[in-house]
C-alpha cells in the first residue's frame, strides 16, 4: 500500500503529464485539423450539386459557389461570412437572431441553392447539405453526414441509395404551403408519385425520425427567403 | 476461474524465457477458445452489438481494439509498480483514453477520411470493458512482454466472435457480406425476404447465446454447473 | 411534471440495457443471483446519479466553448470540448473508486462477489453514455440529475429482473451447455424485444 502522500503526488504528476501531452498535440495539430474540416465542408457543399473532383476542389468552389447569410425574415445580412458560421451554435439563439448561411451554386444558366442543416440521430449529431433547384421547391440533391450512428443501420443515411431518393422531391405542396419531406418507417415502402416522402431504413427508425425532424425544423427558417426570391 | 490461473502461470514465468515459449503461445491462443473475452469472460459485449450489423465495421473495430488493448497493456505493465492501488482505475482509464484520443487527433490532422470512418468507434473503444478488464486482470501483475501478447491474443479472440456474429447478421439481415450481394436476386423474386430482426441488437444477443451453446457443447470444462 | 416524465422516459422507454443495449458486460456477469444484482444495481444508480450532475457542471463551466470566459474574458474563445471523453471518464473513474472503497470497507461480502465487475463500472458504457447523452440532448441541470437517476433506476430494474429469471431457471431443464451465460444472452434479447413496445409511447 502506498502512502497518501505518494498517491497524491503521483496523481498530480500523472495528470500534469497527460494534460501537457494532450494540450501540445491538440494545439499543434489544430490548424491542420481545421484545414481538413474546411475541405470536407466544401466537399459536402459541392457534393450536393455535382461530382466532386478532389484535385480541383478549391478552384471549383471559388468558381461556382457564392455565400450568403440571411435571417428568418428572409433579409440578407451583409456583414457575416457564411462559411465560418457554426450552425449548431446558431440553433441555440432566439429565432429572429439566428444567422442562416446559404450557398448559391451557379454554372452557366444553372442556379441552385444549398442549405446546411443539423439535427440529432440516435447516438449523436447528424447534418446535411440540401441543394434546391432554381424553382425553390424541387430538391436537386442532398449530402448527409453523421458522427456516430450505427454502421449498417443509422449510418446508411450517407449511402447513395438513401441520398439519391431525395432528388425530385418537393418542399412545398400545390398551394405553396411548406410540407417538408418525411422519411417513412422501415424499407420497401412505395414512394413513387409521393413528392413529400422517401423510403426509410430497416432498424434505424430513430435516425430516420431525426432526419425528418431536421428537415422540418431547419428548412422552416428559410421559407421566408424562398418566398421572397420566388416573387 | 481460468483468468486467475493464467495470471499465476504468467506471473511465475522465468525472466529469461524465449519469446515463443509454450506459456507465451498460450497467452495468444487461450483467448481464442478457453478464455474468450466475450463468451467466457463476458467483456466487451456492448461494442460487439453495435458494430456487428455488417462485416466491415466489425473488421475495423477488431483491428482498432487489437491495437489499443496491446499498447495499453504494454504501457500499464511498464508502470505497474508505480501505480498507487487507490487510484489505479483512474490511471488505467486515462491511459486508454489518452491513447485513443491521441490517435484520433493525429488521424484527424493527417488522414481525415480515415478519422471520419473511425469516429464512431472512439467512444466504443474507450468504454470497451475488454481493454480495462485485461489491464486490471493481467497487465497490473505481469511483465511487459507477456502483457503485450495477452493484449494481442484477447484482441484476436474478441474479433473472432465479432466477425462470426457480423457474418450471420449481415447475411440474413441484408443479404450481403462486406457490402457485396450474396443472396441472388431470383431468391427475392421467389419471395425470400431479408430478416429485419437480424439488424436489431436483440438478434446479436441470440447469436452470441447460440455461439456460447455451441462452444460449450464442445468444451465441457466451460459448462456452468451451478 | 416534466421531470417525472423524464424519469419515466429514461427508466423505461430509453432503458440503457434493454433499449440501447449499453452496459451489457456487468449486467450479464453479475446477474447470477438477485442479491449481487441488487448491490450492483444500487451502485450504478449512485454512480449515474452523481456523475451526471458533476459532468454537467464540468461541461458547462469548463469544457464548453466560451465557458472559461467567466475567469478571464481573454479565454472566451477557448474550446476544450476535445477533452470531453477523457474528463468525463476520469470523473466517473474517481466516483467508482470512491464506491469501491466504501463497499470494501462496509460490505466485504458484496465486495468479493462483485469482484472485477465493481471496478469495471467505470467502463460500463451505460454510465459514460448517460453523461454524453445528457450533453447531446442539452438537458438543464435539474433534468441532468433526474436523467442520471432515471437511467440508473432503469439499469437496476433490468438487472434485478434478469437475476430473478436466472434464479428460477436453475430449476428448468435447459441443455447443460446452454445453462448460465448462454441462456442469459437469449433472455436478454427477448426482454429487449419486449421493451421495444415502450418505444411507441410518447411522453
Amino acid at each position: 500500500m502506498h502512502s497518501n502522500r505518494y498517491t497524491f503526488i503521483y496523481a498530480v504528476v500523472f495528470t500534469t503529464i497527460l494534460a501537457v501531452v494532450l494540450a501540445v498535440t491538440a494545439t499543434s495539430l489544430a490548424p491542420r485539423q481545421a484545414a481538413n474540416e474546411a475541405r470536407a465542408k466544401k466537399q459536402a457543399i459541392l457534393g450536393s450539386v455535382m461530382e466532386v473532383n478532389n484535385e480541383t476542389l478549391e478552384t471549383d468552389y471559388e468558381k461556382y459557389i457564392q455565400e450568403l447569410v440571411i435571417k428568418n425574415d428572409g433579409n440578407e445580412v451583409a456583414e457575416a461570412a457564411a462559411f465560418d458560421i457554426d450552425i449548431t451554435k446558431e440553433s441555440k439563439k432566439a429565432e429572429d437572431e439566428r444567422l442562416l448561411p446559404i450557398y448559391v451554386f451557379e454554372n452557366g444558366g444553372e442556379k441552385k441553392y444549398i442549405v446546411p442543416m443539423q439535427g440529432s440521430g440516435l447516438w449523436g449529431p447528424i447534418s446535411a447539405y440540401l441543394a434546391i433547384e432554381d424553382d425553390l421547391n424541387t430538391i436537386s440533391g442532398v449530402v448527409f453526414d453523421h458522427v456516430s450512428e450505427t454502421p449498417g443501420l443509422g449510418a446508411e443515411i450517407t449511402t447513395d441509395v438513401f441520398q439519391g431518393q431525395y432528388a425530385g422531391k418537393k418542399l412545398f405542396d400545390g398551394t405553396g404551403g411548406f410540407t417538408s419531406i418525411k422519411v417513412l418507417k422501415g424499407t420497401g415502402n412505395d414512394v413513387t408519385g409521393k413528392p413529400h416522402e422517401v423510403d426509410g431504413l430497416a432498424g434505424a427508425t430513430i435516425t430516420a425520425n431525426g432526419v425528418t425532424d431536421m428537415f422540418s425544423d431547419e428548412l422552416r427558417y428559410y421559407t421566408a427567403f424562398f418566398k421572397k426570391l420566388a416573387s | 476461474m481460468s483468468t486467475e490461473t493464467a495470471v499465476k502461470a504468467a506471473a511465475s514465468a522465468e525472466p529469461k524465457e524465449p519469446l515463443f515459449s509454450k506459456k507465451n503461445r498460450k497467452l495468444i491462443t487461450d483467448p481464442f477458445n478457453d478464455n474468450n473475452p466475450i463468451t467466457v469472460q463476458v467483456l466487451g459485449v456492448c461494442s460487439a452489438l453495435a458494430v456487428t450489423t455488417q462485416m466491415k465495421p466489425a473488421f475495423v473495430m477488431t483491428l482498432s481494439v487489437i491495437f489499443v488493448i496491446s499498447f495499453s497493456n504494454l504501457i500499464i505493465s511498464l508502470i505497474r509498480n508505480t501505480i498507487p492501488s487507490r487510484i489505479r482505475m483512474i490511471v488505467q482509464i486515462t491511459v486508454i483514453a489518452l491513447l485513443v484520443t491521441m490517435v484520433d487527433q493525429v488521424l484527424k490532422a493527417f488522414v481525415y477520411d480515415v478519422s471520419r470512418e473511425l469516429s464512431v468507434y472512439i467512444g466504443l473503444i474507450i468504454t470497451n470493458c475488454i481493454v480495462m478488464g485485461r489491464l486490471e486482470a493481467f497487465a497490473m501483475g505481469n511483465k511487459p512482454m507477456p502483457s503485450l501478447l495477452d493484449g494481442i491474443g484477447n484482441g484476436i479472440g474478441y474479433g473472432a466472435i465479432l466477425l462470426v456474429v457480423a457474418f450471420f447478421r449481415e447475411l440474413f439481415g441484408a443479404g450481403t457480406l462486406f457490402g457485396v450481394q450474396i443472396i441472388p436476386q431470383f431468391m427475392y423474386d421467389l419471395g425470400y425476404e431479408n430478416n429485419g430482426i437480424m439488424l436489431t441488437s436483440a438478434a446479436a444477443m441470440f447469436i452470441i447465446g447460440v455461439l456460447i451453446w455451441v462452444q460449450r457443447s464442445f468444451n465441457e470444462k466451460l459448462v456452468d454447473v451451478s | 411534471m416534466e421531470l417525472v416524465n423524464l424519469f419515466i422516459k429514461s427508466a423505461f422507454i430509453d432503458n440503457m440495457i434493454l433499449a440501447y443495449f449499453l452496459g451489457m458486460c456487468s449486467y450479464l456477469a453479475v446477474s447470477k443471483t438477485v442479491k449481487t444484482a441488487f448491490g450492483l444495481g444500487l451502485a450504478v444508480i449512485f454512480v449515474l446519479g452523481i456523475t451526471a450532475p458533476i459532468n454537467w457542471l464540468v461541461n458547462s463551466f469548463v469544457l464548453q466553448e466560451g465557458a472559461l470566459a467567466a475567469i478571464s474574458p481573454s479565454l472566451a474563445s477557448v474550446d476544450l470540448s476535445f477533452l470531453q471523453f477523457i474528463v468525463f471518464i476520469a470523473v466517473i473513474a474517481s466516483m467508482v473508486q470512491l464506491v469501491e472503497i466504501v463497499v470494501e470497507r462496509f460490505f466485504p461480502a458484496l465486495y468479493t462477489s462483485l469482484g472485477i465487475f465493481l471496478p469495471l463500472i467505470t467502463v460500463n458504457c451505460a454510465i459514460l453514455g448517460g453523461s454524453l447523452f445528457m450533453v447531446q440532448r442539452e438537458y438543464a441541470f435539474d433534468e441532468g440529475i433526474v436523467y442520471g437517476l432515471g437511467s440508473g433506476f432503469g439499469f437496476f430494474l433490468a438487472i434485478v429482473a434478469i437475476a430473478s429469471i436466472r434464479e428460477k431457471l436453475r430449476y428448468a431443464h435447459i441443455p447443460p451447455a446452454l445453462r448460465g451465460l448462454g441462456i442469459a444472452f437469449i433472455i436478454t434479447g427477448l426482454m429487449g424485444i419486449a421493451f421495444m413496445s415502450f418505444a411507441g409511447i410518447s411522453i
